[in-house]
């Protein structure tokens, strides 16, 4: 039996529903499905022949034109972004491209540019402001002499004869104190006084 | 065709499975036409499993839709343990409850858009519950070309059927149908490729009709 290139074809596509094609003859095959219309009509119709024989019915029936022509525009929505990617690397400048008719297209900016470029400001600020930081905490760890004095205690004050200070106070509030000494400090107000302050009474010390 | 024609180079073992991992490998390379193959091969499979768990027509090609834009980005994933229609499935099965879930939330959605069961598979369906993607148009188309191609099937010379019956209903490879019939491999391609031809004759042009242009 002789038979035309357009059936070898097609027996091929029935070879490749089998999964009897490998190497060369699949590459072809799958070559030839994608450009002839034909070949799309014969894999599905040995698809649907298949499922009949299986199932007893041809499936469900919608609009397969539709279906794809869809599935078709979401791909390409899908592929878009993973393209763009690929063929730009990050931080690489424009890329001006010609096309088949010397029209120059020129790629469209990624449209997280703006985002990116605010976020590589702001990572070298941050990177500034450790490097400062570190240095100065680099300097004082290696140096502490060198390290600037930020607080010092008050100096100590001693008396040159060594004798204990005493406080001078009016004898009459002393006398005062004495007389009604119950009312001295803070436990006989129970309670913080404004108007009563360290007025104490301490005998030994007079 | 005959069988002393030169013939492509043949797997050992051959699977029919084989031939989906290479279109998913040039796939996922980047050759969209073979992703479309699968979606041409899968398609309806997976509408009718997902015509299980939901009724609305609308929501079940959205769902369909949603499983195999899933896939594709995912088929760098997909290592080939598993028969790609299995991968495929699992997809199509978790893509179809998110969508229920989602459908509960909204209350603006008819609770008639999606079945009770949901875990139901393949197995679940029952022929006596049409489902609304079934329009009384594709019910009948569906029987003509199921009757063209039984019709076609029991017209076919003995050896053409068995062969065909044997790759399609039992799944044997072209090795083993070549034991059961005593005749070379060569021979069982060649059966098969014309008892497809002769079945796809009677079929080609009811699938044309259906849609002006499929692709």
């Amino acid at each position: 039996m002789k038979i035309d290139a357009t059936q070898e074809k097609r027996a091929l596509v029935s070879a490749l529903v089998d999964g009897q094609l490998h190497g060369d003859a699949f590459a072809r095959t799958v070559e030839w499905l994608g450009e002839a219309d034909e070949g799309w009509q014969t894999w599905d119709a040995y698809h649907v022949l298949g499922e009949v024989m299986r199932s007893g019915d041809a499936g469900v029936q919608v609009s397969d034109a539709d279906f794809m022509q869809r599935l078709r525009y979401n791909l390409q929505q899908e592929s878009k972004p993973l393209e763009a990617l690929q063929a730009r690397p990050v931080n690489a400048p424009q890329v001006v491209l010609l096309g088949v008719e010397g029209l120059e297209l020129e790629e469209d900016p990624a449209a997280n540019d703006s985002r990116f470029r605010w976020k590589m400001v702001a990572g070298f600020a941050s990177l500034a402001m450790v490097s400062v930081l570190g240095w100065q905490a680099m300097g004082s760890w290696n140096n502490p002499a060198t390290a600037p004095q930020l607080a010092q205690l008050a100096p100590l004050i001693e008396l040159a004869n060594g004798e204990a200070q005493v406080m001078l106070r009016d004898p009459q509030l002393d006398a005062l104190l004495a007389a009604h000494r119950q009312f001295g400090g803070t436990s006989a107000l129970q309670m913080p006084a404004g108007f009563l302050r360290n007025a104490t009474f301490d005998e030994a010390t007079r | 065709m005959s069988a002393d024609q030169p013939q492509p180079p043949l797997s050992t073992p051959p699977v029919a499975s084989d031939s989906d991992v290479m279109l998913v490998e040039r796939a996922a390379a980047g050759d969209q036409r073979a992703f479309e193959l699968l979606v041409i091969k899968y398609q309806r499979r997976i509408q009718r499993l997902i015509g299980r768990m939901v009724r609305d027509v609308d929501l079940v090609e959205d769902i369909a839709q949603e499983t195999f834009i899933r896939a594709y980005r995912a088929l760098h994933q997909f290592r080939g343990d598993a028969q790609f229609y299995t991968w495929l499935y699992r997809i199509a099965v978790n893509t179809a409850k998110k969508f229920l879930m989602d459908i509960k939330r909204d209350p603006t959605v008819s609770e008639n858009s999606f079945k009770p069961d949901e875990d139901s598979d393949e197995t679940y369906f029952t022929k006596s519950e049409p489902t609304t993607e079934e329009t009384p148009e594709s019910v009948l188309a569906a029987k003509e070309i199921a009757l063209a191609v039984n019709t076609a099937l029991a017209a076919l010379p003995e050896d053409l059927r068995l062969a065909l019956t044997l790759r399609e209903i039992e799944g044997l490879s072209y090795e083993e149908i070549a034991d059961v019939m005593s005749c070379p491999i060569g021979t069982v391609r060649s059966r098969i490729f014309r008892a497809r031809e002769a079945i796809s004759a009677k079929v080609k042009p009811m699938l044309e009709k259906q849609t002006s242009k499929r692709w």
